[in-house]
């Protein structure tokens, strides 16, 4: 086995060159794991996953279930007539809106 | 000839299978392989003491590889979950692949990068796998909010190919989320490369659907782009009974006949050699990108690349040590792999047909056939009958099947699956290009596809044609 190994004196240069880059390499790459820190990065006071109503674009809306196209487009033909959601229950205001639906898009967006 | 690159790799594997073994302590292998290396480097101009450390070091690499892979950091999101955890956790990331719709479920890898547990907001990394209810079209680099259950794999399904939690770890997945709400906080926020060839395969995947019926679309579609969601279940189990399942993903061949097909294409245009390789080359790497870049099509794309390179400084590529680079390229990446049963059939079936088939054939002395039609016919059963060797203990063991038709089937199949996969590529190319020129190449898409079908179901119905182990 060893005999297949008839390296030429550059050969030997640039297999040693590229393991010593990966042994670098994975060094690095085992300190970075081992000191990584788990860092509280805020106390939130909202919830991550609720979005400002008033705040939210289309794509934001559709990205809620069960908000479509058309209500996604009601809700912001909504805001533009009659401005600023002052609560959440102005939602109930909206063609399509219904109880269940509020319920769950209650979960996802607030109204400051 | 001397294959410096095989030893090599056969040695470094070696280490990683030790390291996996023997759990030696990281800091122990990582100082000896810098001691071997210092050694290395002043023996360089010494043969044998130099050799001797080289193949040390391979061992030591593969070795610090692997235990480095298995070391996860501490704000890895797999810390966060448990096995029995009613927990809602909220964790916002990206979308890391193509959302796959199966029973009214969607499923997609995320990449973590923030969760919040009890109003307080940490750091994270590691992938998640991810289900959903409902048929959702997330695309790659979205970002979103989910909230759900976080839980650890389970591991049923054990076997000799490992559980389905084993598979998921060797993906560096480590934790499942049921998730419950969902929130987009942004579109196509990751690598433009990956992005655009996920878009370019949805394209693709929508043609061949506008062209042809379900069935044979959902085939062309795992044959040609790598995506086996559209298969039905009993097309698919009739093909492992007849072991010409390999056809039904993209594997080297197909990377062969892309690669072919390109170069064709450029010597027909009257590129220079130049030209055909620095065109070839990314076209080739995406492909590989596109069909979701598994082990199969990458070790065929490094090996048509070295292959490519080899033709293009006009030196004389040789398969093994292409095979070597390539094995060392996807277990640098993720030596895991070393133990994945995909990984292992891939380099058993490509190393059989290399190593035994001419050994086969000098043996019958084909050579000394005068008809030409005979020799090819003997040549194609000796290269099916060499992989079939190579890998039917393989498959017995993992999968508790044994076919001896394989042989046999593999003769028709295979050039039919060629032709399907020349006509699928094509049927693709004129669908982009000349819509109008589509149609013809469909219908004969759709008669190739139901001559496949029709062989293999009467292959798979004659006696003896396979047996299930106990």
């Amino acid at each position: 086995m060893i005999d297949m190994l008839s390296l030429t004196k550059e050969e030997r240069k640039v297999i040693l060159f590229l393991i010593a880059v990966t042994l670098v390499g994975i060094g690095a790459d085992f300190l970075a794991k081992k000191y990584s820190s788990v860092k509280a990065l805020a106390c939130p006071s909202e919830d991550i996953l609720k979005a400002d109503l008033n705040k939210a674009d289309k794509e934001a809306l559709m990205g809620a279930p069960g908000i479509g196209d058309k209500l996604s487009q009601r809700i912001l033909e909504y805001q533009k007539q009659n401005g600023n959601f002052s609560s959440l229950e102005d939602l109930k205001n909206i063609k399509g809106i219904t109880d269940n639906r509020y319920k769950k898009l209650k979960e996802l967006f607030f109204v400051k | 000839m001397k294959r410096p690159l095989t030893v090599l790799s056969l040695i470094f594997c070696l280490g990683i299978i030790s390291a996996n073994t023997i759990r030696v302590p990281f800091a122990a292998v990582y100082s000896l392989s810098w001691t071997l290396l210092s050694l290395g480097i002043l023996s360089h101009k010494k043969g044998l003491s130099f050799n001797i450390f080289l193949l040390g070091l391979m061992f030591l690499l593969g070795g610090a590889l692997q235990s480095n892979s298995r070391t996860l950091p501490k704000c890895h999101i797999s810390r966060y979950a448990y096995y029995k955890n009613n927990n809602l956790y909220c964790i916002r990331g990206l979308v890391e692949s193509a959302c796959l719709m199966k029973n009214n479920r969607t499923s997609f890898i995320f990449s973590t990068r923030e969760i919040q547990l009890d109003s307080l907001r940490y750091n994270c990394c590691g992938n998640i796998l991810v289900y959903l209810k409902g048929e959702k079209n997330f695309s790659y680099g979205d970002e979103l909010i989910l909230r759900g259950n976080l839980c650890r794999p389970y591991r049923f399904g054990g076997s000799r190919r490992g559980s389905y939690r084993d598979y998921l770890y060797r993906q560096g997945i480590f934790s499942i989320m049921q998730a419950q709400t969902i929130r987009v906080l942004g579109r196509g926020k990751a690598g433009v490369l990956k992005r655009f060839s996920l878009w370019s395969k949805e394209k693709m995947e929508a043609l061949l659907f506008k062209y042809l019926s379900n069935l044979s679309a959902g085939i062309l579609d795992a044959m040609v782009l790598g995506e086996k969601r559209n298969i039905p279940a009993i097309v698919y189990n009739s093909m492992i009974k007849s072991g010409t399942v390999h056809i039904l993903v993209v594997s080297g061949f197909n990377v062969g006949v892309v690669a072919f097909m390109i170069i064709l294409f450029l010597k027909l245009i009257r590129c220079t050699k130049r030209a055909r390789f620095y065109i070839a080359v990314p076209l080739v790497i995406f492909y590989c990108l596109i069909t979701g870049a598994s082990t199969p099509v990458v070790r065929a794309t490094v090996m048509a690349l070295v292959f490519m390179f080899g033709l293009f400084i006009k030196r004389e590529p040789d398969i093994y040590n292409a095979l070597s680079v390539a094995a060392l390229f996807i277990l640098g990446a993720n030596p895991a792999q070393l133990f994945d049963t995909g990984f292992q059939l891939s380099f058993i079936s490509v190393i059989s047909i290399v190593c035994l088939y001419p050994k086969i054939r000098s043996f019958l002395r084909i050579d000394a056939l005068n008809n030409k039609y005979a020799r090819y016919f003997i040549d194609s059963c000796l290269v099916s009958f060499s992989a079939w060797l190579g890998t039917a203990g393989f498959i017995a063991y993992y999968f508790k099947i044994f076919s001896p038709i394989t042989v046999f089937a593999n003769l028709f199949i295979v050039p039919l699956a060629t032709l399907i996969t020349l006509c699928g590529f094509s049927l693709i190319m004129l669908g982009l290009i000349l819509p109008a020129l589509a149609h013809p190449f469909a219908s004969s898409c759709e008669l190739l596809v139901t001559f496949l079908l029709g062989i293999n179901t009467f292959l798979v119905k004659l006696p003896g044609a396979y047996l299930y182990l106990p």
